[in-house]
Order: C-alpha cells, then structure tokens, then sequence
C-alpha cells in the first residue's frame, strides 16, 4: 500500500490560509465546514526575530480511524489502495458519530447536503498523479506532499 | 453486467442495482419522497412507480426503489398509465399532507390543481418509517416506533411514537425526516425533540471544556464508546469537534515538522 500524507514545513509556513481557500475552492464547500486548518502556535525566535509557529490540521488518514468505526452505515470507509479515508455522502445519514468520534474533529458537517464531508485527500486529484489542492496552491511551499516511506528524508 | 430497457434507452448496470437507481444513473429522473440510498427500500410514498415488461413478466406496475433490474426488462417511467396512477398518488399524498412543501412542488409538476380528496385528519407525517429504521438498524437504539391510537385493536399504522427512555438524542431521525415532522433544537443546555409539533423528549447536553459550547448529549457518547469499542478504540469527548481540532496534539505519525530547510 503506496500511503502518502500532507508534510508542513514550519519553517517556511507564513499562514497565508491559501491552503483553507484553495481546499474549499476545491471541493466546492459552502460555509461552515473546512476539510483543513492553519491554527498559529506558539511564536519562536528565529535569528533574533519572533516569528509564529503554524500547526496544519488536515484529516490524518489514521490506519484505524475512529470514523469508520464509529460509521452505522458504511459510508465512511478507507481505500485499500493507499489508505485514504473517505466518506460516500449518498450512505450518509447525518448521525454526526464521525465528528464526535474523530480525535482531532476532522468529519465535517455540511448543513446544506445535511451530510459530513471530510478531507479526502482529493483523491480525484490524487488518482490523476496530481498532488491535493492544498499542497499545490501552498504559497511557501511549506506543505509537501509526500510518501510515508520517504517522510524520514524529507524532515531530517 | 444487467441490461435493461429504460424508456427506449439501453442502459447496462451492476447486478443487484435497483430499476430507480438504474434510471438515475442514466440521468433519468423518478420522483420520491421516501427513497434514501442509505436506507432499506420504504416502498412508503408510492411515487416511484413504474411500468414494467420482462421475459417473464407481463406489463406490470411496481414501485422501482425495490425493483432489482434484471435482464431483458422493459421500463417505462413517464407512460400514460404511470402518469395517471403518479397523478392519482400525488393527490392522495396532497389530501393528507397539504400543507407539505416537497408535495406541493411535485403536485404543481403534475399539474394538479383540484383537490378531490378530504381527510378528517391531515399532518406532514407519511408515516415512510425511515426514523424507524434508521433508529433501529443503523442507531441501533429502537426508540421510536409505529403505534396506533387504539391499543390492540387496530393494525394499522396511524403516527410515530418516541420512547423517553431509550432515545438517546442524536437527531438522525429529525436529519433524515424527508417532511420535517420531526425537529430538534438546541436550547441553552437542552435539546428538544418533537414529533408533529409536540415536544416529546428534552435532553441534557454536554458542554465543551474548553469553550463551554453545548455539542452532544450523555446518550450519544455512550453509544459511541459502545461501537468504537469493538474495535478497541475509545473517544475522549471533553472537547467539542471544533476545539478538538486546535487542542488535541497532533499524532506522532505526523504532518508538521519544525526542522526541515529554513526558507
């Protein structure tokens, strides 16, 4: 199984949001749900200079993710194929167990479809060889796309 | 592959695809009321009837939101027939629910403008049972039911019935009630369900630790730990979602990094 997640370097991180605007351009969402988030931490001090720290919280692709336990319907499932967790909205019952359930709230509820949507990587993206939309609009580069076999060369 | 005949068109589906789903696949549009593809077939609000000729099957009408394609099967969806039966359905539905807005527009398509039909008694509900199910199979808690207003003696069938005790709150029923007769509202720290405009059931919720937002109540979280325990997982829902997401540590397999090439 080829998995690959979504790397922020923090260094380079300005927290321009593009990756929150160019996410919900993306996949069309109306207000209120947001399949990623750039929350500030704490500040730094980088060559003399305080700088803030950025933490990005997309969906975490988890290997045995709370959502698809806690789905009644089997609308939340995880592809076999690179471990990409997604939900199909037409088996969606709006039961919201998912949101609850997920440590880090990553389910999203969309008041209008009245179903959760959630990051899904955009796999439809994904499968034509293009990164998420999210690391492709990064500003900074900061947001790297990349193999969990490699992540050991990309962050030391 | 299962190939069928849809109003003159050829059309190929997977084995086990219902003539609805087949006919909406292909861009073909049968009303509903009831029909939720996450849901059993209700065969509750009868719009989705069809035509049907087959091999074995003489010209037929059935309701296609149960109907397995099979091969060699003729429908029809908009025929003279369906049309006048759809019609004589629609005025049925409007009788009893006439103050329903998805009837009103399906009844305005149709070209419905006389009212034939009076009932003694009308209400939104249709009584498709999708709260029912959806309470019972996929909630798994069988808090609401069928009931009748005679004990006993009559069978059928006249509303919805909520048991207190076993309702635990989670408002599916109300999101998937396809007239709105059922609603729940969140109020301060209580939530209130009501049937047919009656509250039925009133809740206490949990506040967030963190913001003091009121989010779930008791009832689902301890339905949620009973599911997720089957797979040895466990929820902490101190934080609502939203602050879960800005206070929860992120996970060691993960995605941000302070070291990396300094821009």
């Amino acid at each position: 199984m080829e998995k690959n997640i979504i790397n922020l370097n923090q260094k380079r991180c300005i927290g321009c949001f593009a990756c929150e605007v160019h996410c919900k351009t993306n996949n069309n969402l109306p207000v209120g749900p947001r399949f990623c988030r750039i929350f500030p931490d704490d500040s730094d001090i980088v060559g003399g200079i305080p700088k803030t720290v950025f933490n990005f919280m997309p969906c975490f692709h988890c290997d045995s993710p709370w959502c698809v336990t806690a789905c009644p319907t089997g609308a939340m499932q995880k592809r076999e194929k690179d471990g990409i967790v997604f939900i199909d909205q037409s088996l969606c019952i709006g039961c919201k167990l998912c949101t609850l359930a997920c440590p880090w709230g990553a389910p999203q509820w969309n008041g209008e479809t009245r179903t959760v949507m959630k990051c899904d990587h955009c796999r439809e993206r994904v499968d034509k060889g293009l990164k998420p939309a999210c690391v492709t609009k990064c500003t900074a580069h900061a947001l790297q796309w990349v193999s969990v076999e490699t992540l050991g060369e990309v962050i030391t | 592959m299962i190939q069928l005949i849809i109003n003159d068109t050829q059309v190929s589906v997977d084995p086990g695809t219902t003539v609805l789903e087949a006919a909406r696949q292909n861009g073909m549009t049968i009303p509903t009321l009831c029909y939720l593809k996450a849901m059993r077939p209700n065969q509750a609000c009868r719009l989705c009837v069809v035509e049907v000729e087959g091999p074995n099957v003489a010209s037929t009408v059935f309701s296609s939101c149960d109907l397995i394609a099979s091969d060699g099967l003729v429908v029809r969806t908009h025929s003279s027939r369906i049309l006048k039966i759809r019609r004589t359905i629609l005025e049925l539905l409007l009788a009893s629910m006439p103050d329903n807005k998805a009837v009103q527009a399906l009844a305005e398509e149709y070209s419905i403008t006389t009212k034939r039909f009076n009932v003694e008694k009308s209400d939104d509900c249709m009584l498709c049972g999708i709260c029912i199910q959806a309470c019972r199979e996929k909630i798994g808690v069988s808090a609401l039911s069928f009931a009748t207003s005679v004990a006993e003696t009559a069978k059928v069938a006249e509303f919805v019935r909520l048991d207190k005790e076993r309702c635990v709150g989670c408002g599916t029923c109300a999101n998937l009630c396809p007239v709105g007769v059922i609603q729940v509202e969140d109020k301060g720290s209580e939530r209130a369900l009501s049937l047919y405009g009656i509250v039925v059931n009133t809740l206490e919720l949990i506040p967030c630790d963190n913001c003091g937002a009121y989010f779930t109540t008791g009832g689902v979280v301890d339905l949620l730990k009973a599911r997720l325990a089957k797979d040895g997982l466990d929820v902490d829902a101190g934080n609502c979602p939203n602050c879960a997401r800005e206070k929860n540590p992120a996970p060691l397999t993960a995605h941000s990094t302070q070291t990396g090439e300094t821009a």
